[in-house]
């Protein structure tokens, strides 16, 4: 069971999960707003400039339609874990947008998009049980080896 | 992409299953703290960069570079801290 959390403040529902990009050599942690009303998952540049992206590096590019209009993204290969915690690390092998860097964007969190959150059962119960999800299925499975003493 | 190993996966993200599992676990607890105490957060740094690692901020600044500088200054790796932007109106977001 994945363990999501709904923002204080903002009520925004969040997964936290281990993002790396293979050809880059760069990975760190992210927390990712769960949005259902795309089509698949981007890296803001807050997290971008987290993790080390070297914009330089990036070439394929595509657009996307959103509510503010065409806007165009850096595509790349990336593999993402999410944990049951203790138990088991859920990795996909997905492509991720990556959003340019400008200022109206500078502090949007990255974004989970339908393309993993569709291999989920997702429960979401602001009044009571929380942001939850069960694995439907994931590309690779991990056990967890149980640290001593925990 | 073709077929990729556990291993090869594992070493995109940085570390054994154990270390991601237990990293993963902190980083979510310091999203906890900086989102429960984004109250405070406003007064003590109403329209900075904060950084959060280990339960605690690690790091202020005015600018996200500046506040990178700081956290990796004070050894802190960006890719594990918590980071935001402390605004006393949230941004309405349509995603």
């Amino acid at each position: 069971m994945l363990r999501g959390r709904f923002g204080d403040t903002t009520g925004r529902p969040y997964f936290e999960g281990r993002l790396g990009f293979p050809r880059l050599g760069v990975f760190g942690d992210i927390s990712f707003l769960m949005d259902t009303g795309a089509d698949c998952s981007v890296l803001m540049p807050m997290d971008a400039k987290r993790l080390g992206v070297d914009y330089g590096k990036l070439t394929a590019t595509a657009e996307a339609c959103g509510v503010g209009g065409i806007s165009k993204h850096f595509i790349e290969q990336a593999v993402v874990a999410f944990t049951d915690p203790g138990i088991c690390l859920h990795i996909y092998n997905v492509v991720f947008r990556i959003a340019s860097p400008s200022p109206d964007i500078d502090a949007t969190p990255s974004l989970l998009m339908r393309d993993i959150i569709d291999r989920w059962a997702v429960s979401y119960d602001k009044s009571d049980t929380g942001l939850t999800a069960s694995i439907i299925s994931s590309d690779i499975k991990i056990p967890v080896k149980k640290q001593g003493g925990k | 992409m073709g077929q990729m190993t556990a291993d090869d996966a594992l070493r995109y993200l940085g570390g054994d299953a154990g270390a991601v599992d237990a990293e993963l676990r902190e980083f979510s607890d310091a999203a906890k703290v900086l989102s429960s105490d984004h109250p405070r957060m406003i007064d003590a740094y109403p329209l900075q960069w904060v950084g959060v690692y280990r339960g605690r901020v690690a790091a202020s600044a005015q600018t996200l570079s500046s506040l990178m500088n700081q956290l990796e200054n004070e050894g802190i790796p960006p890719e594990k801290a918590i980071v935001r932007f402390i605004d006393k109106n949230e941004r309405t977001l349509i995603l």
